[in-house]
């Protein structure tokens, strides 16, 4: 009942949250290195999960807070506040790294395929690919193949408008984490005039992270960021559109049963069960059963 | 703000800081010592620990991924109205019953009800083609008939949340004679009603769902069959990217040192990961139809051919919102008391966020016992 959680898109969320946390520090000027060995006795695959993420989560954020009593003691001990807030200056704008995490899920074939693809796409390449595969093929039977060549060059093409998407949305990010850092600033600038004093970095960062996530509603909630969020989203379901017509030229060609074949034959056994409901449903009756002839075990209706 | 501006403001933002090296090497180190003792209690953790949702209960009816369960009476003689809880499709029922004393299921068992919920399983591939009709009509149905069977009442009461609570709202329109009371907890029933009071950071999921055209969510339907759980719990998560970049490091921090903070984060986490796929097609109604064209309150949402009216829900109806809620905006479930049939209409705010409603300190004090009063006086 209350084991693990369903399937491996679970890791893929922990692995994109974890994956930025690195960026995350280093964008405080704290250059991010995990500390050597284990940062305890425990080996966070054992653990059930989520305690094995959370421990992984830990471990990098102790590494991380060691980074950063590194980067900023001879710092605050030679330039103070000023120097501080002047690291985090520089260390603007932080695109890149949320646009690197952005583009590196583990799932993006194209990424994997765009060698591939690019020895592909030259013509004398296309013309080698027919020399060699064209008549042949399609004399036994694999004309697919040209159909898979074409299906390729589109699953590039919207492999390319994908990433634009991406960088397009990062890019709002990043102008949304600047606005949010500026915020930050004109915050401090506030209680730095009713003689408020922050004395700890930790809190430091949770203020900005107050900022930061402010700024980043108002950007992604107008209608720039709106756009921005469905463009990605269209782009993501282009991209796989593209990528099922790869697999269904090749699953067609091999005689498998492709997505299609199989969601027909599911669409046909729903709507039999929808018309098994639809004769089983008899007029209600007048009243419930009467509370003496309440079933007590397991109901079977 | 210009890099000219920053500049001049910088040093005068720094006035604010009091940082010096010696508090720095002190609050890190004793950082880095709460994290090296809170990696020692997750090591000592086991999977019995993370266990969410245990409290007693039977398999009372299944079909396909659905289970119906009754929870264990803790009283001898129950109220004889059973309460059937209904839950969205986008999470798992175990919020209800998240940990012992973050409970609503034990919280009404205390109260002396007869508790049934519905556990809507894992939708496969299979179940891709499940339309809202199909939930309400035929399982929510069948968990009725069920329930009605085994208490031996005519009518029974319904508690719905969220998207369970749309699920109930229209099965409460279109079978109201099964039904005695209907209760809504963070339930939309006005899906544009975040257009009327918008407020940054809430509502990502109309928004998101309105900048979409109709044919995005063809495409979006065509393209994944059922929505991944993990996209819905992506979606999710960007609600608020900041926040769970911290939550992960420095709001991590304070936690890892505290057991009873450490095993509630660990099971909440273990709940919030555990996102079922949606099926596809109530996923595109759920979309075009509700979020897109708001069907729902406008009395044009059709079901299995049947349009639901919300006039027809004759039954008191209790709900409850959230103050805090950002993802049922508040606009979109208060004040639509006068879009049902009823002149036994109750509304009541509770304190925190959509979640927080189920397990948050000050909610916990209000929800379950206004629910059992309310159906108590009914």
């Amino acid at each position: 009942m209350s084991g693990a959680a369903n399937g491996s898109g679970v890791n893929a969320v922990y692995d994109f949250w974890l994956g930025l946390l690195p960026h995350f520090f280093a964008q405080f000027g704290a250059p991010y290195a995990p500390i050597g060995g284990a940062t305890n006795a425990s080996n966070p695959m054992s653990l059930p999960f989520p305690a094995d993420q959370v421990a992984k989560a830990a471990s990098m954020t102790q590494s991380a807070l060691q980074s950063l009593a590194q980067a900023y003691a001879p710092m605050l001990q030679a330039a103070g506040g000023p120097g501080l807030l002047g690291q985090w200056t520089s260390a603007l704008p932080f695109a890149l790294p949320m646009q690197q995490a952005l583009a590196a899920k583990p799932s993006d074939l194209a990424t994997m395929m765009a060698p591939m693809m690019t020895a592909m796409s030259g013509p004398a390449a296309t013309t080698a690919f027919d020399r060699t595969f064209g008549a042949v093929s399609d004399a036994l039977g694999f004309g697919p193949m040209r159909k898979l060549q074409a299906a390729m060059h589109e699953l590039m093409s919207a492999s390319l408008a994908q990433n634009e998407a991406r960088t397009r949305y990062a890019m709002l990010v990043q102008g949304a984490f600047a606005a949010g850092f500026d915020a930050l600033l004109v915050r401090l600038a506030g209680m730095a005039k009713s003689g408020e004093r922050v004395e700890s970095v930790l809190a430091l960062l949770r203020l900005w992270a107050v900022a930061a996530e402010e700024a980043v509603h108002l950007v992604l909630q107008s209608e720039r960021g709106l756009e921005a969020t469905a463009s990605i989203a269209r782009a993501g379901l282009a991209y796989r559109r593209k990528l099922q017509n790869v697999a269904s030229i090749v699953a067609d060609a091999l005689d498998m049963a492709t997505r299609r074949d199989l969601d027909e034959a599911f669409r046909e056994i729903q709507e039999l069960k929808r018309e098994l409901r639809a004769l089983r449903a008899v007029p209600a009756p007048a009243s419930a059963p009467s509370r003496g002839t309440a079933r007590k075990g397991k109901a079977t209706p | 703000m210009t890099p000219a501006e920053r500049a001049l403001l910088v040093p005068q933002a720094a006035n604010a800081l009091a940082i010096t090296p010696a508090t720095l090497a002190r609050e890190l180190d004793q950082a880095r010592e709460k994290i090296t003792r809170g990696l020692a209690r997750l090591a000592k953790i086991d999977d019995g620990d993370l266990a969410i949702a245990t409290v007693p209960r039977e398999e009372v009816w299944r079909q396909d991924m659905v289970r119906l369960y009754r929870c264990t009476p803790v009283v001898a003689r129950p109220h004889p109205v059973p309460i059937l809880i209904t839950y969205a499709l986008v999470g798992r029922f175990q919020m209800i019953d998240l940990e012992a004393d973050r409970s609503l299921v034990r919280k009404l068992l205390a109260q002396g009800f007869d508790v049934y919920f519905i556990d809507w399983g894992l939708p496969g591939r299979a179940q891709r083609w499940l339309t809202i009709d199909d939930y309400v009509s035929g399982y929510l149905d069948r968990c009725v008939d069920v329930v009605r069977a085994r208490s031996g009442e005519d009518r029974i009461n319904l508690l719905g949340i969220c998207q369970g609570g749309v699920f109930t709202a229209c099965y409460a329109a279109l079978y109201p004679t099964k039904v005695r009371n209907v209760a809504f907890t963070v339930t939309p029933i006005d899906f544009h009603g975040d257009k009327r009071e918008p407020q940054p950071g809430s509502g990502y999921m109309n928004q998101w769902a309105r900048a979409l055209t109709p044919e995005d969510v063809d495409e979006l339907v065509d393209a994944y069959g059922s929505a991944p759980g993990s996209m819905v719990g992506f979606a999710f998560l960007m609600m608020n990217p900041v926040s769970n970049l911290t939550k992960y490091t420095i709001d991590l921090i304070d936690v890892l040192d505290d057991d009873a903070k450490l095993l509630n984060f660990l099971r909440m986490e273990r709940w919030i990961a555990d996102r079922p796929d949606h099926p596809g097609e109530v996923f595109r109604q759920w979309f075009k139809d509700l979020y897109q064209d708001n069907k729902l309150i406008r009395n044009e949402l059709v079901l299995g051919g049947r349009t639901v009216d919300l006039r027809d829900i004759t039954m008191p109806v209790l709900n409850i919102y959230a103050t805090g809620d950002t993802i049922i905006p508040v606009a979109c479930s208060r004040g639509v008391g006068d879009r049902f049939g009823t002149k036994d209409y109750t509304e009541v705010p509770v304190p925190g966020g959509h979640i927080g409603t189920f397990v948050g300190g000050k909610a916990q004090k209000i929800l379950a016992p206004t629910i059992a009063e309310w159906f108590k006086a009914r």
